[in-house]
């Protein structure tokens, strides 16, 4: 009995199991049978070439329709077939389709860590090696005189293996952002320095006992945003090159970091900076702001001048003003740290170089570059969104303008893409904010010199890579935890200064500089 | 029943009840501050006012939601995706683990297969690529097939199955019913108590995942209501600008973040008074007690 039913039991099971296994195949083929189908047709009749992309959606939701998105293929005789991903998990989805054998013919928004590290695997097509092809890209990087920046993206053969995104000029759009109300009201001149800041702040705190004037939200934020005045911004990992000695040195151990540390604990100390500085979110920080908890913050200026005005008038009073400031000088001078002209790329499979519609795949790239394609892609189309007026200049027409927001409004057509606008206008990007200190203080940070150039990127082969990334995590986890104990005084930086020197060289900074340095012989 | 009448009794009820009515609040109150917040506007959530009721009631935030272009696609897909895969997972894994539960040939090294995968898998690319060669990808199959088999549910299931009386099953043998019919007619009408258990899991399971859809799905009006949200909610903070255009003095990353979870976890609510009466019963209890 037992037997029996033991060999019906086996029968039984493997028969469920096969047959399961051979009806999905049989769907799955009929499927892409199809698919394949009815691309080559429309490959074949000499209508517009398909072009696959992998596109990351951000701003409005992406819709077909957009004007701006089907004037674009028209006007290049191309079809786009789009792979549609979240903006919030696009870098995870992307690095599996470029790991992967089939990989869409363009693949926006790759962040430079990607594309150095795909850069001499073969993956990607040699963009550098089609330049005469790509005569507006080319026009585009001397215009903007982009040369040095492009350099840290190119890989150790000395190739570009992306079709960078290029913000003509660097914009002061982080910046320290004050009440300047109650600087007014209690008579108090506009910081420039830290020892200005720092009677300014000691000032806000006697008159609003309970409060902690200087805000933020993470260390790694305010470092970037405050450290080129400290002259200890901008890095590669925290590695500077130094022209002098011609060697890469490690900052964090550098006599300019630990005065920075030593201003922000002695604001600490003195009550002067939040408790929750390197912690708080951004709704915490805007409940504080807003509710006069505290006064002064590094912030990326954009639209968040408007929305803390916004906010603070409600919660605290009418004449709550919060408005940028210049940068607050340190040892370094008066800087400011430039964000970086280029962010990310778009890049093409090297696979792409078989393909019978190749030229019509670069062609479509350089366009994006081109002067039609910029006005396209950033003012819209022209008589419906934007006009040129006599003396050359582009305006916005009326219905733009008063649209609830400018931005929002060019979305909604397609314009101001994150994935197809590779060229990003100052003047333009001035008129969307709208924010004349903004574009005041820009003007003002090129006459002066307030923004620091790019960080030079060491370039590393696929080992040195893998060293990398073996060494880096351990000393930046004892960097950021040094940091805080350093800044919230639990470890005194008098005393312990040297042995934190010391510990982080053996963690892996040492092996690090041998492995930077290698790489300029 | 003189028990009720004495004094231990009286204090042990009250505190049980005090206790109780503890658990109750614990569970409730935040559903209720998040709800107070995804209605409030955004002056009285930067100041952190809101408490249990909103102040400043508006629905902005639930406007801002359900404007979103693929909301009704992504709820539609969502469901399709929770009830088929709920159905193909339990089909799946009860024809997987009653075989299982009975001592076949080659048991143990199936049993240790399963229980491989649950701490070691090809990784996400292999597994990408093997779900792009079989030509699943962009379909709803790459999310339901693929994944069907849960291993941790697998095995509680063959320990139900295990504990399951054998003399049910003979007698039914002896009946002349072979051993696929004993499954569905006999064994399975008896097991209602794991069969609500893992259904509600697997419900759970399918309704939240966002993941899979994010790397297997292509087309965005085939993603689940998790994965629309998760995008909306990233980009809904005053950095980045998704707010941009929207009516800020009423609409705040809290009061959509609040809004968010109320609208994705509302209708998986619903389905627990379901299968709440086989809860009752206890989970592992019944596969013990068989």
């Amino acid at each position: 009995m037992e037997k029996m039913s033991i060999t019906r039991f086996g029968v039984w099971s493997r028969l469920t199991a096969l047959s399961l296994l051979v009806a999905i195949p049989l769907a799955a083929c009929g499927d892409s049978a199809n698919k394949a189908g009815s691309a080559d047709a429309a490959k074949e009749g000499g209508g517009p070439v398909t072009l696959t992309m992998l596109y990351s959606e951000s701003g409005s939701p992406f819709n077909k329709d957009w004007p701006v998105y089907k004037e674009l293929q028209a006007r290049n005789n191309v079809k786009l077939d789009l792979q549609v991903v979240p903006e919030s998990d696009y870098q995870s989805k992307a690095k599996i389709v470029l790991s992967s054998d089939k990989i869409p013919d363009l693949v926006t928004n790759i962040n430079q860590s990607n594309v150095l590290e795909l850069g001499g695997t073969g993956v990607l097509l040699p963009i550098s090696d089609y330049m005469d092809k790509l005569p507006n890209l080319k026009k585009r990087i001397e215009e903007f005189k982009m040369e040095d920046e492009l350099e840290n993206w190119k890989s150790p053969d000395g190739k570009l293996y992306v079709l960078p995104f290029l913000t003509q000029s660097a914009s002061y759009n982080r910046s320290p952002m004050i009440r300047t109300d109650l600087l007014e009201k209690y008579g108090l001149k506009a910081p420039t320095n830290t020892e200005e800041l720092y009677a300014v702040l000691k000032k806000m705190k006697e008159m609003n006992p309970g409060s902690y004037p200087f805000t933020g939200t993470s260390a790694d934020d305010l470092r970037s945003m405050w450290g080129a005045a400290w002259g200890i911004e901008p890095s590669y990992k925290g590695f500077v090159f130094n022209e002098q000695t011609g060697k890469y040195e490690y900052i964090y151990t550098s006599e300019n970091y630990k005065k920075y540390v030593t201003y922000l604990n002695k604001l600490i100390k003195d009550g002067l900076a939040d408790p929750e500085l390197f912690t708080s979110n951004y709704d915490q920080m805007h409940q504080k702001l807003s509710t006069s908890k505290s006064m002064f913050y590094f912030f990326w200026n954009g639209e968040e001048i408007s929305n803390i005005n916004l906010l603070g008038k409600k919660n605290t009073g009418p004449e709550f003003k919060m408005a940028m400031l210049p940068p607050i000088a340190g040892p370094a001078g008066e800087k400011a740290l430039a964000g970086t002209r280029i962010d990310r790329g778009t890049v093409i499979p090297a696979s792409a170089a078989n393909k019978p519609y190749f030229e019509d795949l670069l062609k479509f790239a350089d366009y994006l570059y081109s002067d039609e394609g910029i006005d396209l892609l950033t003012w819209g189309i022209e008589g419906d969104t934007y006009v040129v007026k006599e003396d050359g200049k582009k305006e916005f027409t009326d219905k733009m303008k008063q649209s609830e927001n400018l931005n929002k409004a060019l979305w909604d057509i397609g314009s101001a893409n994150g994935s197809f606008t590779l060229v990003w206008p100052f003047k333009w990007f001035a008129t969307i904010l709208g924010n004349e200190d903004f574009e005041k203080y820009t003007e003002e940070a090129n006459k002066n010199n307030w923004f620091t150039p790019a960080a030079k990127v060491p370039k590393l082969s696929t080992d040195q890579k893998d060293e990398e990334s073996l060494l880096i995590a351990g000393v930046n986890d004892y960097y950021a935890k040094m940091q805080e104990q350093f800044v919230y005084g639990k470890v005194s930086i008098d005393q312990e200064w040297d042995s934190y020197v010391k510990e982080i060289h053996a963690k892996g900074v040492d092996k690090l500089l041998d492995v930077y340095n290698s790489t300029l012989k | 029943m003189h028990y009720r009448k004495t004094l231990e009794f009286r204090v042990f009820s009250t505190i049980n009840f005090l206790f109780m009515a503890l658990v109750v609040c614990g569970v409730t109150l935040p559903f209720l501050h998040l709800l107070a917040v995804s209605l409030s506007d955004s002056a009285a959530n930067t100041s952190g006012k809101v408490r249990f009721l909103p102040i400043g009631v508006n629905m902005e935030a639930y406007k801002f939601i359900f404007q979103h272009p693929s909301i009704l696609s992504g709820f539609k897909n969502a469901i399709v995706q929770t009830v088929v895969g709920t159905l193909i997972s339990l089909f799946m894994m009860t024809i997987c683990a009653y075989p299982l539960s009975k001592p076949i040939k080659g048991r143990k090294v199936m049993i240790w297969l399963v229980m491989l995968t649950m701490f070691f898998n090809g990784g996400l690319v292999p597994t990408y690529m093997l779900i792009k060669g079989l030509g699943l990808l962009d379909t709803l199959w790459a999310i339901v097939l693929p994944f069907s088999i849960a291993p941790y549910f697998l095995m509680i299931m063959i320990n139900f199955f295990q504990s399951f009386p054998e003399n049910i099953e003979e007698s039914a043998l002896m009946d002349g019913l072979n051993p696929i019919q004993i499954l569905f007619m006999i064994v399975l009408p008896l097991s209602k108590t794991i069969i609500a258990a893992m259904s509600l899991f697997l419900v759970v399971m399918y309704w939240n995942n966002w993941f899979n859809s994010l790397i297997y799905l292509n087309s965005p009006d085939k993603y689940p209501i998790m994965l629309i949200v998760r995008n909306i909610l990233d980009g809904a903070n005053l950095v980045n600008g998704a707010l941009t255009g929207t009516n800020l003095e009423k609409l705040s990353t809290a009061s959509l973040q609040s809004a968010a979870i109320m609208a994705t976890t509302l209708p998986i609510f619903c389905t627990i008074p379901f299968v709440q009466k086989h809860f009752t019963k206890g989970v592992l209890l019944g596969a013990v007690k068989g």
